[in-house]
């Protein structure tokens, strides 16, 4: 509509002279405008004008394009506010039920050793642990973060154990090949600079997917490598893999792999790793093959931005 | 025990439990009643919600306090506020739970508190700075001295020993000590816990082995093990 009205009106100043044309025509007036402006100083005016209407048309278009992004920014700014609101109620509208059922249970005649009862318990429990995820992923787009020197092989180390004791209390699991591939020459992975819980929790959730995600005894490699200014670490696992057409969206809250449906999983795992590493200023991108595997590999700065570095807690170094 | 809440299906799950426990239990399902309720009746502890229509739960112990009045006050606060945001301690409760919560925990919180309770005098958690022998920690500054030595702790390590030295001689599980500092509970993340804990010791020069401070209940969770004196 706006576009429109802009073509009229820069349409205008050519209909008016049309038609004072055609009545000076019609009326067989032989006016005539004899210059006496030297030709050089008319080659000058025609070129200023045209370029100042070319620079016009330049601003012109520059503004509206600014204002577009502007609004797309906003746009994008208020959309995941809405959803971090929606993420935050949603997680106090559930938090008073599930300690009613747990009360309730504390409460109830029965023994929890009934089936039914430690069932509902355990099942208590898995909501719990679905209620703080959506929170902490609400949250972690806005909590300050603790910058420290992270040591991203302990990191990894620790993750590991974590998933293989997980592993080893799976009754009749035969665990996975874990494999660590830190750089030794020609020295050590360095220190990034970053939150030390949150790079675990990422690192974790990606090593656990791994495993939860591809059959007993299947390899399962954990490689960093350095670069210039940043450090990238890849998991890498020999599991189902991610169909293609889910490849794009497995990052999203609550989604999950269509070939993924018959495991335990809350499908917040990779939402959690892609906050942690957007905080981190870093990338995270996932390669798959279905029926061959998956990679996950995350690349994080050393340090974050000068203009994040306001933002250090005292700690930070 | 006076329990406040002002969803009554948790109140009518609890109350049987904590009767059950061997407490005799008067609930009150908002702030208003809960102090008058309070006055009328003097329990011995207070479980109370925080987030409640008109009077919420940590208007409830301010104005207790505000009497002078130091009955063990346990906040059932909202899930995602950690112990420095839910500033529990301004208000001088004596400890708080995250919703939702083990019953069990509540329980074992509930008896620490009565344990530790002086009748008349504010609890340790109420006080702005803490000492252990030659340890110092100001709680609202968040500044810790050794030997009269200003010492450097990351925000999450302070906030752990802070929290430890104001309920020393309580076993504290790593899940707790998580939910209550972190405000969340990832399955695995207790790892976080550990480092913390490190650190203080490496700080502190606290010998895991023979504990002046921190000693680690096996297989269960961390306990301070040092006499706490207010100031």
């Amino acid at each position: 509509m706006r576009r429109r009205r802009l073509f009229i009106g820069a349409l205008a100043p050519l209909l008016a002279a049309v038609i004072v044309a055609m009545v000076l025509v019609a009326s067989e007036n032989s006016l005539a405008l004899e210059s006496v402006t030297p030709l050089s100083v008319l080659v000058f005016a025609a070129g200023g004008i045209i370029t100042g209407i070319l620079l016009l048309a330049i601003v012109w278009r520059v503004t509206v394009q600014k204002a577009r992004e502007q609004g797309a920014r906003e746009g994008q700014a208020s959309q995941r506010q809405t959803h971090r609101q929606f993420l935050a109620r949603l997680d106090h509208e559930l938090k008073n039920p599930i300690t009613a059922i747990k009360a309730a249970l504390s409460s109830s005649e029965c023994a929890l050793d009934d089936p039914q009862l430690s069932n509902i318990e355990s099942q208590a429990n898995r909501l719990t642990r679905l209620v703080g995820d959506l929170r902490k992923l609400a949250e972690l787009e806005q909590e300050p973060l603790e910058w420290e020197q992270v040591n991203l092989e302990e990191v990894a180390k620790d993750a590991v154990d974590a998933v293989n004791a997980e592993l080893a209390a799976l009754p009749g699991s035969e665990g996975r090949q874990f494999a660590l591939d830190f750089p030794r020459v020609p020295w050590p992975l360095p220190p990034i600079l970053g939150d030390v819980d949150l790079l675990f929790l990422a690192v974790y959730n990606l090593i656990s997917n791994a495993a939860k995600y591809s059959p007993d005894a299947a390899h399962i490699v954990v490689r960093a490598t350095e670069e210039r200014a940043t450090v990238v670490l890849e998991v890498s696992d020999t599991g189902m893999g991610i169909p293609e057409e889910d490849v794009a969206t497995v990052w999203e809250e609550l989604a999950r792999g269509s070939n993924a449906r018959g495991t335990v999983g809350s499908g917040l795992g990779l939402a959690l790793v892609r906050s942690v590493v957007a905080r981190h200023y870093g990338q995270a991108e996932i390669m798959s093959l279905p029926g061959e595997g998956t990679r996950v590999r995350i690349a994080l700065p050393k340090e974050p931005p000068p203009d994040a570095r306001a933002t250090l807690t005292p700690h930070g170094r | 025990m006076l329990l406040v809440d002002d969803e009554e299906a948790i109140t009518a799950g609890l109350a049987p439990f904590l009767e059950r426990s061997g407490f005799e239990v008067r609930i009150a399902s908002d702030g208003q009643q809960a102090l008058d309720d309070f006055a009328l009746w003097k329990p011995d502890a207070v479980v109370c919600d925080v987030i409640m229509p008109f009077i919420d739960g940590r208007e409830v112990v301010r104005q207790i306090r505000a009497s002078g009045n130091w009955t063990p006050v346990i906040l059932l606060t909202n899930v995602g506020e950690s112990f420095e945001r839910s500033a529990a301690l301004d208000e001088g409760a004596d400890d708080y739970l995250n919703k939702p919560f083990d019953p069990q925990e509540l329980l074992s919180r509930l008896r620490a508190v009565l344990r530790r309770s002086v009748a008349g005098k504010p609890p340790l958690s109420a006080a702005s700075t803490l000492s252990s022998g030659h340890l110092r920690i100001d709680r609202s500054a968040r500044r810790v001295w050794l030997d009269g030595d200003e010492v450097e702790l990351t925000a999450r390590a302070s906030l752990l020993l802070d929290y430890l030295m104001s309920h020393p001689h309580e076993l504290h599980s790593r899940d707790h000590l998580l939910r209550a500092l972190w405000g969340y509970d990832f399955a695995v993340n207790t790892r976080a816990v550990d480092h913390r804990i490190a650190e203080i010791r490496r700080v502190l020069d606290d010998d895991a082995a023979s504990p002046q401070f921190i000693e680690t209940v096996s297989g269960m969770g961390y306990r301070f093990c040092g006499t706490v004196t207010r100031g």
